[in-house]
């Protein structure tokens, strides 16, 4: 490409859709690119604001979604509130999945009608007043007030996501596209509009992601930008532009700018209202451009896309650009003429600019392309590599009076030789073509041209290496400690595969050598019924195969009705304090059990599981919280437990003294502290004096230290590692509310670093960039904590280095750490440094060259 | 190349795929008619935001120029999810905006505890467009010409559902089946 330059990244629609579709599928619009709910505080050099959540001012960058205990009335043939729940939090779990975003969505459990909250949050409603031809309904609420902009974005103070309250005419709860469109409209709570590059964000006409992947590249990018971690920075480029009218040079608004490869993910961005544009969250790499105008509005959508047009200040909008030719950089409709802009990590590449000529209308919008499997037809179907394949595509502008559009053409970006030319299908009123073979994995890009124009739909289809997953059999078993388990029989099951029971993942214990998997289902209340699916990484589930049969029911055995106590049940706002949560008929499981209060004013700072009828907890409450009762909820697998009015905020007392959680080892600035370590532990209100202040930690007395706002104290001999009650008393004799310190085993230690090539490492042998390092560590595991749930860092020079792997335990206490030596680490003797949870080890020194 | 398979499973799609997942169910004109609790013309006077339970609305005060299904008073609310009330601001994706002054013809749905709203967001919002012959058309805003295609009898109609006349949705009602308690 010529006249780009790369900067910092910092300065940085048939006749419309036959009605045979459009009757059985009708969804609102289609879309290509991510792009945000977007204000501009000048009609001059435009400037995004989008609206979001601040995760500045969110504790733990953590957004609470709570569901209204006024759940459905009618529900889909199989369903239950507790398994619609289940979808739900696992729809939101999926955003949580994104590794270049900071946002975590996390369970705030049930919430009572009228909870005075002030904290932000996300609100799942079951609504009676949602007209039945609507589904799902995604709303942000902002401050109304915009005269200002605030560090660059407008603060979501509160997101709603509504269900009708009478879901009997909704998709099960099982189904694939119910999932998808509960992600699909936390995206829209989390502040994404709707996208047109086939990924969640799109609406569903051309939304090809899956349950078992159910996030394409463009809402990993576009949920990034507004929430990224110093990850994205780091591991990703963009590209930055302008598009202009070829007749005027005027600047298109709201045209779609799409970095695609032929056999990768697209990524895309809606142009600013001046034409310029920015596609950020892209991988290193080549890559083809293309520009196409947003597709004209379907019925239903008030605008083109059920885009919420960009707006100023004042919520004025600014309008869409006409529509233009569909163009490859650098203005082909040849995409064998498309010329490649590179990207490389942390960088902007600049000035890839496009000059597109005005048309009345696309020639091509809202295609949608099926493929078959087995007996049934699947829309943007997996193909197997090197199978022969037909086709089926729909949209506006294929068909002319019952023919195929004069002159149309189909064709895959990257391949040619491998399909037939395209014919009329009547029965479909679409177009029917073969492919002959696939070789390489992965996603495909269909292109239609026709009447001087080009359509691009990007995943269309996706190549894949084995049939899908299907889930034949459910078999009661135990496994080899005795515990219940289950035997799942099908096909195209594996190690990587993930069996769901609803929405619950169970725990795959062993692969049988017929290919069957014995899993540990996860746990429920007794008599639970669950519907099981397989879900594959290469995007397949086993809903593929069933068409609309429901997947095979796991009934769970009757059992005593679970329920919870909690102390305390009265914390006053503005303070933090310990909870202890005892459970009754509960099993509490380690990394699956989550606590939500109902309000987003009680934040749960951290959790323990001390037994499978035992929980700790450290809250802390909002300072600005209401008197309030609210519920609790306890949920661990697809198990819940619901206790309305039981626990409650009283009011805050301006001078009370309170300690803040988490407390902090004074040498990392983390959340644990070994025996014999130094802990600070900051407190609000403290005295001017620590004379007469009595702190133990698990009733141990401990010896204090006052900067006036903290405390200091070294942990105690004898203490157990786990958590540790921490107490304080006023010289008055108050006594605050204890909270818990994690007390940690000792800082593990790295002993040598190793590669297979030349053995031990040292000054005479240096390792390699991008070479394997094993490290020998001694004390990785603290025998309190599974080193199965806990998360292992290194870093070398002060960059963590990604796909850290613990290969094994051994019975001396040697763990090997294995990591790639990133190619950017410079030459010389570099520190490494391992973390596994809040324990940092020694620092290891490692000759590189 | 199996033509015959292909053609087959894909007739499996046309056929069988259940109702829809998304988050707006497109609605026909027939869907719209059918589905509305009433039908009327009228010119929107003012907005105002409000704020009904913990949603915002933005309600809409039409003058009722003529009922072609249901019953509706001179003056009524129409509610579209969105909008603003004490100082908050709720963004709804998909939900349209109307224009004071301007006369629609709104297929509207009353939801039990009696909020009226449009059906289907903005499916059921179309222009009232007044002919030279006289005769008052419904015109979808930023609706295009297109040709329906019934997927059961392959029959195509040449009313894409972007506009209809406001005689033929007297027509429609009229044909509806009585059902009881129902006013057309």
């Amino acid at each position: 490409m010529t006249g780009s330059k790369v900067t910092s990244c910092k300065t940085s629609l048939i006749s419309r859709l036959a009605l045979v579709l459009a009757v059985v599928l009708l969804t609102s619009g289609l879309a290509s690119a991510y792009y945000h709910f977007t204000y501009f505080d000048s009609r001059q050099g435009f400037q995004p604001v989008p609206v979001r959540f601040d995760l500045g001012s969110i504790p733990g960058k953590t957004v609470y979604f709570f569901v209204s205990e006024q759940g459905p009335t009618k529900f889909a043939p199989g369903d239950t509130f507790l398994s619609v729940i289940s979808q739900i939090r696992a729809a939101a779990e999926v955003w949580n999945s994104v590794p270049t975003s900071d946002l975590r969505l996390q369970f705030g459990g049930i919430t009572a009608a009228g909870t005075q909250q002030f904290g932000p949050g996300i609100d799942v409603q079951f609504d009676d007043d949602i007209d039945p031809s609507l589904i799902a309904l995604g709303g942000i609420k902002t401050i109304a007030d915009l005269s200002y902009f605030p560090s660059g974005f407008i603060p979501i103070v509160r997101s709603v996501l509504r269900l009708r309250k009478d879901l009997s005419t909704n998709d099960p709860a099982y189904s694939d596209q119910f999932f998808l469109t509960l992600v699909h409209e936390f995206g829209h709570t989390l502040g994404l509009q709707h996208s047109f590059t086939s990924s969640v964000m799109s609406t569903q006409v051309t939304r090809s992601v899956t349950k078992a992947r159910p996030l394409g590249a463009d809402d990993i990018a576009g949920i990034s930008v507004l929430y990224g971690s110093t990850q994205f920075a780091t591991t990703t480029g963009c590209i930055t532009g302008r598009i202009t009218y070829s007749n005027s040079g005027q600047g298109v608004n709201l045209a779609s700018v799409v970095a695609i490869t032929a056999h990768g993910e697209a990524v895309s961005s809606l142009t600013n209202p001046d034409g310029t544009f920015k596609i950020a969250g892209l991988a290193p790499g080549q890559y083809m451009l293309y520009v196409h105008p947003l597709p004209p509005a379907r019925p239903g959508e008030p605008t083109p896309g059920a885009i919420l047009l960009p707006l100023d200040v004042s919520n004025t909008p600014f309008g869409v650009g006409g529509a233009f030719d569909t163009v490859f950089l650098p203005g082909t409709r040849d995409t064998t003429q498309a010329t490649q802009v590179s990207v490389t990590v942390g960088a902007s590449t600049d000035s890839v600019n496009f000059s597109v000529a005005p048309r009345a209308a696309s020639a091509v919008s809202s295609v949608e392309l099926y493929g078959y499997f087995g007996d049934l037809g699947l829309k943007f179907p997996p193909m197997l590599a090197n199978n022969p394949a037909s086709i089926v595509i729909t949209g506006q502008g294929l068909v002319t009076n019952k023919q195929m559009t004069g002159g149309l053409t189909v064709a895959l970006l990257g391949e040619t030789g491998i399909y037939t030319a395209p014919t009329y299908y009547a029965a479909g009123n679409g177009i029917l073509f073969a492919i002959s073979h696939t070789r390489n994995l992965g996603p495909r890009h269909l292109i239609v041209s026709a009447n001087n124009d080009i359509y691009v739909l990007p995943s269309a289809m996706t190549v894949v290496q084995q049939k899908a997953p299907s889930v034949a059999a459910l078999t009661p078993a135990l496994d080899d400690l005795g515990n219940r388990a289950v035997i799942v029989s099908g096909a195209s099951l594996s190690a990587g595969t993930r069996i769901w029971f609803d929405g619950a993942a169970a725990t795959i214990t062993r692969v049988n050598p017929e290919g069957s998997l014995l899993v540990a289902p996860p746990a429920a209340n007794g008599n639970y019924t669950a519907h099981v699916v397989a879900l594959n990484a290469d995007g397949q589930t086993s809903a593929f195969t069933l068409g609309s049969a429901p997947p095979p029911p796991f009934g769970y055995d009757a059992m005593a009705t679970p329920s919870v106590s909690v102390f305390p049940s009265r914390v006053a706002a503005g303070t933090d304090a310990m909870v202890e949560i005892t459970g009754y008929n509960t099993n509490f499981v380690n990394g699956q059990t989550v606590v939500g209060f109902g309000s987003s004013d009680v934040v749960v700072r951290r959790q323990w599981v001390v037994s499978p009828t035992r929980l700790l907890l450290n809250v802390s409450v909002n300072a600005y919280a209401p008197f309030t009762s609210t519920t609790l909820t306890v949920a661990s697998g697809l198990l819940l437990v619901s206790q309305p009015l039981s626990f409650q905020i009283t009011p805050a007392n301006a001078r009370q003294i309170t300690m803040r959680a988490p407390i902090v080892n004074q040498a990392t600035g983390l959340a644990g502290v070994p025996v014999g370590g130094t802990a600070v532990v900051s407190v609000t209100n403290l005295p001017s004096s620590a004379a007469g202040l009595v702190l133990t930690v698990s009733d141990k007395p401990a010896a204090v230290v006052s900067n006036g706002i903290a405390l200091t104290f070294q942990v105690p001999a004898g203490v157990s590692t786990g958590p540790a009650v921490v107490k304080l008393t006023t010289a008055q004799g108050d006594v605050i509310s204890p909270v818990i310190l994690q007390v940690d085993a000792p800082a593990p230690n790295i002993s040598s670093a190793n590669t297979e090539s030349s053995g031990a490492v040292d000054s005479s042998r240096p390792a390699n960039r991008g070479e394997t390092i094993t490290l020998i560590v001694y004390g990785l595991a603290d025998g309190n904590t599974s080193l199965a749930n806990s998360i292992v860092k290194v870093s070398v020079g002060g960059t963590d280095q990604p796909g850290t792997n613990v290969l094994q335990l051994n019975p001396l206490g040697g763990s090997q750490v294995q990591f790639v030596l990133s190619k950017n680490t410079p030459q010389g003797v570099q520190p490494v440094v391992l973390t596994i949870d809040t324990r940092v080890s020694n620092t290891f020194n490692l000759a590189v060259q | 190349m199996r033509w015959y398979s292909a053609i087959f499973a894909i007739a499996v799609i046309l056929s069988t795929r259940s109702a829809p997942a998304s988050t707006v169910q497109l609605l026909s004109n027939d869907d719209l008619i059918a589905r509305s609790t009433s039908i009327v013309r009228g010119k929107i006077l003012s907005e105002s935001g409000t704020l009904r339970r913990s949603t915002i609305y933005t309600n809409y005060r039409l003058q009722v120029l003529e009922v072609m299904k249901g019953a509706a008073d001179a003056q009524i609310d129409v509610a579209v999810p969105g909008g603003v009330a004490q100082g908050i601001r709720e963004i709804v994706s998909g939900a349209p905006k109307l224009q004071t002054g301007t006369e629609y013809v709104l297929f509207l749905w009353t939801s039990p505890s009696g909020l009226t709203q449009i059906l289907g967001l903005s499916q059921g919002l179309f222009l009232s467009v007044q002919q030279t012959n006289g005769t008052m058309l419904a015109v979808r805003p930023g609706g295009s010409a297109a040709t329906l295609v019934d997927i059961k009898t392959g029959k195509t109609s040449s009313d894409s559902g972007s506009q209809m006349s406001v005689g033929d949705i007297r027509k429609l009602v009229n044909a509806l089946p009585a059902s009881p308690g129902a006013s057309k």
